[in-house]
């Protein structure tokens, strides 16, 4: 064939519809497995999560000294109830200040308390039982955190989004695992948790989608969650996402 | 092409596009929420054995840690609930994860029998049942057997409640051996004289090694419960410190030369002694081997203060182990040799006990604000520790779990006492 016509568009018919045939099969071959991938996402979202990142809300504190022996980590108390400030009289006592009470510190407290209520019905009850909190409030060593730290933080360093560091912190209080399962299975647990959380907070949703081996580890990580809420609201920027597609939780022990 | 391709990765992206895992650790590992009713006797002419054996069962639960034994005033359960079953609801209204009922009789050949049943409270079904016999004398024994089969239960280990412990108890003067059960019961001493301290359990448990003073200086003496005893350091410098090696071959121990303190190392028989440590002008003590026998942790000054080190035995190499703190002491391998449990000196000058990993080298806190705390050992699963404490005045005996919630004082007469070692 000539030269002419071969450079033509008429010129190789059969190689262009090939071609044409190949990309379409290749175009709609990786739709069908991109949808199929999407379908497998909303059934079970934990399949395709990236790396799971830790975030944690560093304590308002002052930073510890590396060089120091370590000192145990507690998790701060329930916030105080309410309760009391509704029976006292007016005016309202302040709010004590946050502490970590060491057991010595409670049996003080329980003694001040006893001594209050030996005594007789006091004028003003309340008063004696905060300046109470107030005095071990001040003989309780400072908190280890940072500078810039957060009140409600429980962690000495700071890790990712803050949201996401309430979270942790909120639902790592009630993270409570049974002791009786043997140590040797525990580095081995692991669980994947998806829960939706509202605007203004509240759980409207949570599965375990990746369930442990240990019935006793499923039963902590959904007890977790749900102990848990209601969160705090979610900032702006995560609102839509955490409503629609929520957020997975990667349950280990250590 | 390109661009298809760019598009078709764009499209991906937006399709898995999704917030980022959480990652949530650091699990509160909780003691489980145990009803364990009084245990019932068959015949009212054991009811003191069976208040015996219920305290003891009380105390092995609590101590291990796995436990959080519920209020016994708080039971909703009916008074004639048999002991072969349980009103589910009952215990779970009182928030029993697990009930225990142990029932205790006397068979036809006039013998105790303890049976003991576990409870689901959740399906209200029988999850384990566990028995022991013996003697009117055995009592105690029973009841240890049947704490270490319920702790075989949930851990899958071996038990340590029949195990021995052996301590130092000072009275005036004197500082005495002493062996007894692991919840300091049945107390003997294995000493009679002056001084003597540091004791250790040879690896068979049939002999104790520790520091005698009664050559006139420190040796140190072998001895057995039947009194049978051996010196198997006598140098004429002060020897202290002695430690087995898990397989029975070595025994290590500190030794004073001049203005230092160096390691030795021999067979059990004190023949083929070697020196461990050659380094002038330093002090090197308290050898403890690593369950493999390959490897010894010890605490030396040579980088100032008291730091634990270990020392790779053929390869005479020794390594810093702890950076934290400026006065650390008293090292004991865990019998897995995964931690080493230690005495350490807080910035605010108090003696507390702390475990670091041999591998990583984390540091985890057991002991705070509760006086001094000092001298762990390692119960032989690894699983507890013992060691004195001041928390209530006189140095007592302690036992504490891994992770220091649960630390109780071992139910035995208030005493000075001083370095508690677990047989293996």
């Amino acid at each position: 064939m000539a030269a002419h016509v071969n450079n033509s568009l008429l010129g190789s018919p059969r190689s262009l519809s090939w071609s044409f045939i190949a990309i379409s099969v290749l175009g709609h071959a990786l739709f069908c497995a991109l949808m199929l991938g999407f379908l497998e996402r909303k059934k079970n979202p934990s399949t395709f999560v990236q790396k799971p990142i830790r975030a944690s809300l560093v304590r308002l504190g002052k930073p510890r000294d590396p060089s120091l022996l370590p000192r145990q980590e507690t998790p701060l108390p329930p916030p105080p109830s309410t309760a009391l400030a509704v029976r006292s009289p007016a005016p309202t006592p302040p709010t004590p200040p946050v502490s970590v009470p060491s057991p010595q510190a409670t049996a003080t407290l329980a003694k001040a308390a006893l001594a209050a209520k030996t005594a007789g019905p006091p004028a003003d009850h309340s008063e004696k039982l905060w300046s109470a909190f107030s005095r071990e409030g001040k003989a309780s060593e400072p908190l280890q955190g940072q500078a810039d730290g957060d009140p409600m933080g429980d962690s000495s360093v700071q890790e990712g989004e803050r949201y996401f560091g309430l979270l942790s912190t909120a639902i790592r209080r009630h993270y409570d695992v049974s002791a009786t399962i043997p140590e040797n299975q525990r580095s081995g647990l692991k669980a994947t948790a998806l829960i939706r959380i509202a605007s203004n907070g509240k759980l409207l949703e949570s599965k375990l989608t990746q369930p442990s081996n240990n019935p006793l580890f499923n039963a902590a990580v959904e007890s977790a969650v749900l102990r848990a809420a209601p969160f705090p609201p979610p900032p702006e920027h995560l609102k839509e996402s955490l409503r629609k597609d929520g957020v997975p939780l990667l349950f280990t022990p250590f | 092409m390109r661009l298809f391709v760019s598009w078709l990765l764009l499209f991906s992206s937006i399709a898995f596009a999704q917030l980022p895992t959480l990652e949530i650790s650091g699990a509160n590992f909780r003691a489980e929420p145990l009803g364990f009713p009084r245990v019932i006797e068959t015949s009212p002419s054991i009811q003191n054995l069976a208040d015996e054996l219920d305290k003891l069962l009380l105390f092995d639960f609590e101590a291990s840690g796995l436990f959080r034994l519920l209020n016994r005033a708080s039971f909703l359960a009916p008074q004639d609930e048999p002991a072969n079953s349980i009103v589910a609801s009952a215990w779970l209204n009182v928030g029993a994860e697990s009930v225990i009922k142990v029932q205790l009789g006397l068979n036809r050949a006039q013998q105790l029998e303890a049976h003991l049943r576990l409870f689901r409270s959740s399906s209200g079904r029988l999850e384990f049942e566990t028995s022991a016999k013996g003697s009117l004398l055995d009592i105690r024994k029973m009841g240890h057997q049947l704490a270490n089969a319920v702790y075989r239960h949930y851990t899958g280990e071996e038990g340590p409640f029949l195990k021995k412990i052996a301590f130092v108890k000072t009275v005036g003067q004197r500082r005495n051996i002493h062996l007894s059960d692991w919840d300091g019961a049945h107390a003997q001493a294995l000493t009679q004289t002056s001084i003597n301290l540091l004791p250790a359990f040879s690896a068979d448990n049939q002999a104790v090694g520790f520091t005698s003073y009664d050559g006139g200086h420190p040796d140190i003496v072998l001895k057995k419960p039947n009194g049978q005893s051996s010196t198997l350091v006598a140098r004429k410098t002060m020897a202290t410190g002695v430690a087995f090696s898990k397989n029975g071959k070595w025994v290590a121990w500190a030794q004073a030369e001049g203005e230092s303190t160096q390691l030795w190392m021999a067979k059990t028989n004190g023949k083929e002694a070697r020196k461990l440590t050659q380094t002038p002008y330093v002090l090197n003590t308290s050898p403890s081997f690593t369950p493999d026998g390959k490897s010894i942790v010890f605490v030396s000054n040579r980088a100032g203060g008291p730091q634990l080190f270990l020392m790779e035995l053929e390869k005479n190499a020794a390594r810093r182990l702890t950076f934290q703190g400026k006065y650390n002491q008293t090292p004991k391998v865990s019998p897995k040799g995964d931690w080493v449990a230690f005495t350490a000196r807080d910035e605010k000058r108090r003696f507390d006990i702390f475990i670091t990993h041999l591998q990583t080298g984390e540091v985890r806190r057991i002991t705070q604000d509760q006086g001094d705390n000092e001298e762990p050992s390692f119960s032989p699963d690894g699983r507890l520790l013992l060691f004195i404490s001041n928390r209530l005045g006189s140095n007592h005996i302690f036992v504490s779990t891994l992770d220091g919630k649960v630390q109780l004082p071992l139910p035995m007469e208030r005493g000075h006492f001083a370095t508690p070692v677990w047989s293996n």
